[in-house]
């Protein structure tokens, strides 16, 4: 429901039309959190700004996850010299930090968020891939499969059928946590002016943007500052409830 | 389960003591010294190579000087280390050396040593070798007899560039410790963070009044306005806007001084709805300057009718025109309201602005620009650019830009007019290909006498105002905040070239 | 142990020559170059043949590989050029800016640690509820809350408005404390789940019930079995760790304008400063490599039946 009322009030509210006038206005009945330092309607901005974030973050979630646990079905499945060419570029990538590489990137191909992209799914897929490995080469040994392969089903049958759904309820678990935590990465580089450019909003980007008005309006620190901690500490305690879950089924 | 009394005592014993440490020292603190300024400027520099440094600190905190310097009160080239000069031919300039001047190592300052300084600067700079646009520096005497290329009319005003600052080129570590001719010397430098000057003593002017000076970088513009008011400094360069009343309650001086600068918005006239005048003349009418003055800017600008601010001899007066609206523009050139949209042959009209973060107020001028638009139906789509030349210069798919310019940064109107109006010019984003323009700007080119050539630098930008090519918007304002009661002899340039000067005190 | 070594090393250089030769062609064949900035085209009139001469000055027309080539015989004279925005040289910018990095990731870490394993340690051994209350609420702060809004909620306290502590910049021991804390809390947070889950997982192991079967005390117990049998994954995140520090610590850099190697870095990008790229690219995998090398053996040593990995 609060949902449904916040996206009614971006609905009836611009974040992008600015009115000079009205700039640094405080909480009104028409604009409810106030204005920006362009007159934009602050709290219509939020909303985007979270929209913006989790249409980023579920996107890149997606991709990343998706080639993660296909190479890692394969390698799982299939082993040999595709399991061992999979896990040489896992190990150069692994020593790779996030932030470094998302840096290198965009000063290879300039600021913005494809470089973002590109930096989280190459350094995420690989825990993906290891998450799946794990669980496909240990079930593969188990007795069910074997006697699937018995009955003749192919190996495409046998991934989609058997293997999947258990693999897909684990990868379920990690992506719950990275949501929360490419949601923090992109506010971070956009703070720094290497993610999602204005007028576009985003929380770091809005933090950045409103830096010397602080001491005049505090809300420009608070309110992009909790949207961040709490979609954050949702996406963990999402998390911890999935894992709790996947425990007492079991894998 | 086990505990561990005594080894969690022992580690939180640790945690205080390295949190002591850590936290608990306090900097060493300088014992005042009497005659001692602390200027805070916005840009961090990271070398003071001073034919390198695009943020000039060297010339700016009087370590180091040019042939010639601007006069903030004439807008004039006046006699600096040079004490006068004369055009022996059409190509051929003779300077005369100002005597008896050494640099702060003791060497003495003479003809060979500033040959030695500019040719360094031509090979250090491709900007300052394509300015100068010298063939060859011969030393005559005492004096200095230099070739150009091509007949240069600009080339004594091109000297004013602070990176052709006359160094001891033999010094060094010129990255660190540049040594030049001003009051002041650096006695070190910490990359990004300051400088530390002190007073030279040998100054061929008169004497620095201070003794030392610490001239620190701060990009954050509320840093800055804090360290003003808490007394860390003494003059702050660019303080922060929104905080400017409460520095003026709180009895600080706030000056405020228009630039050279010129905000504008370029137009592409080589394709799209750009090209035709009407359109153009539409767009100029649109933008509400007072608007943009007040609001964006604060009030920290003044209202651009040209390209040039209004005290050069060269800026034209244009006559008040009678107010049409960018709607009877628009029908003039053929569009008709359909649908809340302006259109042409069914087609909307719809622009592409591009604008950039590297100067904040760009992009509010071009979301006010875009709003403004919005209400009489014209569609601006907003495109965020990184480097605004690059993309310009390679990129056809726009319309409009916001765009700034230095439009006279050395005193003569040549640089700005030839690079944006004549098809060779480095700057000419619009496409602008008119003969009628470019003949005018190569006569500019060839006159020498400066009446002359402020006489045609006017009569072209009056053509550039008929055509409406470019639409100029605003000058903004330098601002700078010192205690008044505290500092003397601080004055706020024009040019923003000239800052730490033997004129300074502090009482 | 030495054939490990030399595998690694190997392996080692391999990936930095694919590292900067892909990076090398990749700045070449992306289009926009620095010229433009570099004529400071704001200010001095520059015609397009002039701009085309420097472009080609600065060997921009040469094949990729001559290029290539050329840098990297001058890396093995150490010299990684000079930076297009300044024109001095690589190496040194970098090196002054690395010490910059050095003090607020060095000092956020020893704070890190300082918290972290006490807290983890503690909490993984006792039952008791404000332990394992503190150690949660530290570890969810971290984690939750992005380091540079840390950052500015503490400079509004303790610079603004209790102007104690300076705002911003490079000027003795009292400008670390800020970005140090702020980066002291998020990489806290990830130490003590780590320590916490590594130590309980290993005290519920056999062997420990057998050397407490044998009598030996709880203490050597603890340190001599539990705590060295938990550091290896430890071990591999404290790792990654100092590679992304050594990275540069972006974003408080930015945040504090503390001239470390991250913000200079982001200006680099901006202006692209290709030869400044490349050298941070060259210098920083260096590091990483290294760090990698050197825990590879540590972790030989201390267990060597544990196999790479660990987790992000």
């Amino acid at each position: 429901m609060w949902i449904g009322i916040l996206l009614i009030y971006l609905g009836t509210h611009s974040p992008y039309t600015t009115d000079v006038t009205q700039r640094l206005a405080s909480s009104s009945m028409q604009h409810w959190l106030g204005t920006d330092a362009l007159g934009r309607d602050f709290l219509a901005r939020l909303i985007l700004a979270g929209v913006i974030s989790f249409l980023f973050s579920g996107v890149t979630v997606l991709l990343t996850a998706t080639v993660g646990t296909v190479l890692g079905l394969f390698a799982g499945y299939y082993g040999g010299l595709l399991k061992r060419i999979i896990h040489r570029i896992e190990e150069s990538l692994i020593i790779f930090p996030d932030t470094v590489l998302a840096l290198v990137l965009a000063g290879l191909l300039g600021a913005g968020i494809n470089s973002l992209v590109l930096a989280i799914l190459l350094i995420k897929w690989v825990s993906y891939a290891r998450l799946t490995e794990t669980i496909v080469s240990s079930t593969k040994q188990s007795e069910y499969i074997w006697m699937a392969r018995v009955n003749g089903l192919s190996d495409a049958m046998i991934v989609r059928r058997h293997l999947l759904w258990t693999v897909l309820r684990q990868v379920r678990v990690l992506m719950s946590v990275d949501i929360g935590k490419i949601i923090l990465f992109l506010s971070a580089f956009s703070y720094i002016g290497l993610g999602v450019q204005p007028p576009v909003p985003e929380w770091g980007a809005m933090l950045n943007e409103a830096r010397p008005y602080f001491q005049a309006a505090p809300r420009f620190m608070i309110w992009p500052g909790l949207c961040i901690v709490l979609t954050v500490s949702a996406s963990m305690w999402w998390n911890r409830r999935l894992q709790q879950q996947t425990a007492k089924k079991g894998v | 389960m086990f505990t561990y009394k005594k080894w969690s005592r022992q580690t939180f014993v640790t945690v205080a003591i390295g949190t002591a440490l850590l936290s608990g020292c306090s900097p060493a603190t300088d014992s005042p010294k009497d005659q001692h300024l602390t200027f805070v400027y916005n840009f961090a520099t990271l070398s003071l190579d001073p034919h390198r440094d695009s943020s000039y600190v060297p010339l700016r905190a009087g370590v180091t000087e040019t042939l010639v310097r601007l006069d903030d009160d004439k807008l004039t080239v006046e006699p600096w280390l040079a004490k006068s000069w004369t055009n022996e031919s059409q190509t051929v300039w003779r300077i005369v050396l100002q005597e008896d001047i050494q640099f702060q190592n003791g060497e003495p300052l003479d003809a060979a040593a500033v040959k030695a300084s500019l040719e360094r600067s031509i090979r250090e700079n491709a900007g300052v070798k394509n300015a100068l646009n010298i063939k060859s520096i011969t030393v005559d005497g005492a004096d200095l007899l230099i070739e150009t290329q091509t007949v240069y009319p600009e080339f004594i005003s091109e000297l004013v560039n602070p990176n052709t600052a006359i160094i001891d080129i033999d010094a060094k570590r010129i990255d660190t410790q540049p040594v030049g001719t001003g009051p002041f010397a650096v006695s070190n430098f910490s990359p990004g963070t300051k400088v530390d000057l002190t007073r030279f003593d040998g100054y061929w002017g008169e004497r620095a009044k201070l003794e030392s000076v610490d001239f620190l970088f701060n990009e954050d513009a509320g840093a800055r306005t804090m360290a003003l008011q808490s007394g860390q400094a003494d003059v702050v360069y660019r303080p922060e806007v929104e905080s400017v009343d409460q520095l003026k309650n709180k009895g600080l001086t706030v000056e405020a001084v228009e630039t050279f600068r010129v905000h504008q918005l370029t137009m592409n006239v080589s394709n799209g709805p750009m090209q035709s005048l009407p359109v153009r003349q539409a767009i100029d009418a649109l933008v509400d300057r007072d608007e943009l003055v007040d609001h964006v800017l604060q009030g920290y600008a003044t209202v651009a009718t040209g390209p040039f601010i209004q005290s050069f001899p060269f800026a034209p007066t244009y006559e008040k025109q009678t107010q049409r609206t960018a709607v009877s523009y628009l029908k003039q050139a053929g569009y008709t309201l359909q649908d809340g949209q302006m259109q042409k042959n069914g087609q909307p009209l719809t622009l592409t602005l591009l604008t950039y973060s590297a100067r904040p107020d760009l992009p509010l001028i071009a979301q006010v620009l875009q709003d403004d638009a919005k209400k009489i139906g014209v569609t601006i789509k907003i495109k965020q650019i990184d480097v605004p030349e690059e993309y310009m210069g390679s990129h056809r798919d726009w319309d409009l830009a916001t765009y700034s310019n230095l439009t006279a940064p050395r005193g003569d109107a040549g640089y700005y007019l030839h690079a944006t109006y004549h098809p060779q010019g480095g700057l000419n984003f619009s496409g602008v290909n008119d003969p009628s323009l470019t003949r005018q700007l190569d006569r500019l080119k060839r006159t020498v006498k400066p009446t002359e050539r402020n006489v045609l630098a006017e009569q072209i930008a009056r053509e550039v105002d008929a055509k409406q090519l470019n639409s100029f918007l605003l000058h903004p304002s330098t601002l700078v905040a010192y205690d008044k009661t505290h500092v003397k002899g601080w004055k706020t340039e024009k040019s923003e070239y000239y800052m730490i000067t033997n004129q300074l005190e502090v009482r | 142990m030495g054939r490990l070594f030399v595998r690694q090393t190997g392996e080692a250089l391999f990936f930095l020559f694919f590292m900067t030769f892909g990076s090398f062609a990749l700045l070449r064949f992306l289009p926009g170059d620095p010229v433009l900035t570099l004529l400071n085209i704001d200010e001095l009139s520059a015609s397009p043949e002039q701009i085309e001469t420097v472009r080609r000055e600065l060997g921009f027309h040469e094949p990729l590989l001559a290029q290539y080539i050329d840098w990297l015989s001058r890396v093995g004279r150490l010299d990684l050029g000079e930076s297009f925005m300044t024109g001095r040289p690589v190496l040194l910018m970098l090196g002054e800016s690395y010490r910059a990095t050095f003090e607020i990731a060095g000092s956020g870490l020893v704070l890190a640690l300082l918290l972290a394993v006490p807290l983890g340690t503690w909490s993984a051994c006792s039952n008791r509820h404000v332990v394992r209350l503190t150690a949660d609420g530290v570890s969810l702060i971290g984690a939750a809350v992005p380091s540079f809004w840390i950052g500015l909620v503490l400079t509004d306290w303790f610079a603004i408005r209790l102007p104690w502590l300076p705002v911003m910049g490079r000027d003795g021991v009292l400008s670390i404390v800020l970005p140090a804390v702020s980066l002291s809390l998020a990489l806290a947070s990830i130490y003590i789940q780590l320590l916490r889950v590594n130590l309980q997982t290993e005290l519920a192991k056999e062997y420990i019930q057998i050397a407490r079967a044998r009598g030996l005390s709880e203490q050597t117990i603890f340190w001599k079995y539990a705590f060295r049998g938990s550091l290896p994954p430890v071990l591999a995140v404290f790792t990654l760790s100092l590679g992304s520090l050594a990275g540069g610590v972006v974003v408080l850099e930015v945040l504090f304008a503390y001239p470390g190697v991250g913000k200079l870095m982001v200006d680099a990008v901006l202006q692209r400063d290709y030869p400044l790229i490349q050298g941070y690219i060259l210098l920083t995998t260096a590091i990483i490599v290294a760090l990698n090398v050197i825990m590879r053996l540590v972790t030989q040593h201390l267990r060597p039946d544990w196999r790479g990995g660990g987790m992000r």
